[in-house]
């Protein structure tokens, strides 16, 4: 009960951070990767620390469905990265711009 | 204790990395010691098959697949895009402002985050984790089980299908091609 609130200021600040990164690097594919990576981080952290607070195991159980599908869009964005970077030779976001959207 | 303050700081600091280093080999590294040490965060929470399966799967498949694209793709850190002043310094200040006014509300009102007891069960000794958790996986949520093994199946394949590029230097056989060969395409009269 002690650590609940830490750690759940940690997930918060974690998050923050995040979308710091994310502000701030919006043009560099890989940084948004990373900073999504940070966000899903500090999101399965506060679920790990309202599990440890209720006692109830389906907080954790939900951190395992949220590892798994943070992982499948991690290799699908990376797929797309290596795409983007074997045509246009850069990781600028606003190289996807054939759309005209 | 002063350990878990230790923990959570480090993870902080390597995660502030993460968004600032320009060299992309070191921001993925600082990534991977942010789970290392949000890892064992949770074991302070009681969550040791979370933290085992972080450092295996997250940081072990995952981070090393950010590590393998980074290097193979030699991505070269651009220096030159200058970071907006203005624009940035406002950016800094929604989520800052967004940061303090959440934290005023969760010292404030946390006990309505808390539930009724007041003193929690402390487990026995031969309490095992991964078994109590895999009974409630396979048992009341095997359909969202089998939902995300089908959906890394398609994650598979998406990626597969992204980045093929076909047979390049190297020979291979076209049979369909080979087996619709005919005397009318291959051999002509000449007079």
């Amino acid at each position: 009960m002690f650590w609940f609130l830490t750690s759940l200021s940690f997930s918060l600040i974690l998050f923050f951070i995040g979308i710091f990164g994310l502000f701030i690097n919006r043009r560099n594919v890989i940084t948004l990767l990373m900073c999504i990576e940070l966000m899903l981080l500090a999101a399965n952290t506060s679920f790990v620390s309202f599990s440890y607070v209720n006692d109830d195991l389906r907080g954790q159980l939900f951190v395992f469905f949220i590892l798994a599908v943070a992982a499948v869009e991690a290799a699908i964005g990376l797929a797309i990265l290596v795409k983007l970077f074997r045509d246009y030779r850069s990781i600028n976001v606003e190289s996807l711009n054939r759309l005209k959207g | 204790m002063v350990l878990f303050y230790l923990f959570s700081l480090s993870a902080l600091l390597c995660a502030v990395g993460v968004v600032l280093f320009k060299n992309y080999v070191k921001a993925v590294l600082l990534l991977v010691l942010t789970f290392v040490f949000t890892s064992g965060i949770w074991i302070f929470l009681e969550a040791e098959f979370l933290a085992i399966t972080l450092i295996l799967v997250y940081v072990g498949a995952v981070m090393v697949l950010f590590l393998f694209v980074v290097m193979m793709l030699d991505i070269p850190s651009d220096k030159d895009i200058p970071y907006n002043l203005i624009v940035t310094s406002t950016m800094f200040l929604i989520p800052t402002t967004l940061l303090f006014v959440v934290s005023d509300l969760l010292q404030n009102f946390y006990f309505w985050l808390l539930p009724n007891v007041s003193v929690l069960v402390d487990k026995s000794s031969d309490y095992s984790n991964i078994k109590v958790l895999g009974e409630l996986l396979y048992s009341c949520y095997i359909f969202a089980f089998e939902i995300v093994g089908l959906l890394l199946l398609v994650g598979l394949i998406v990626a597969v299908s992204l980045t093929y590029r076909g047979e390049q230097n190297r020979l291979s056989q076209n049979i369909s091609f080979q087996v619709s060969a005919s005397p009318k395409n291959r051999v002509t009269l000449v007079d």
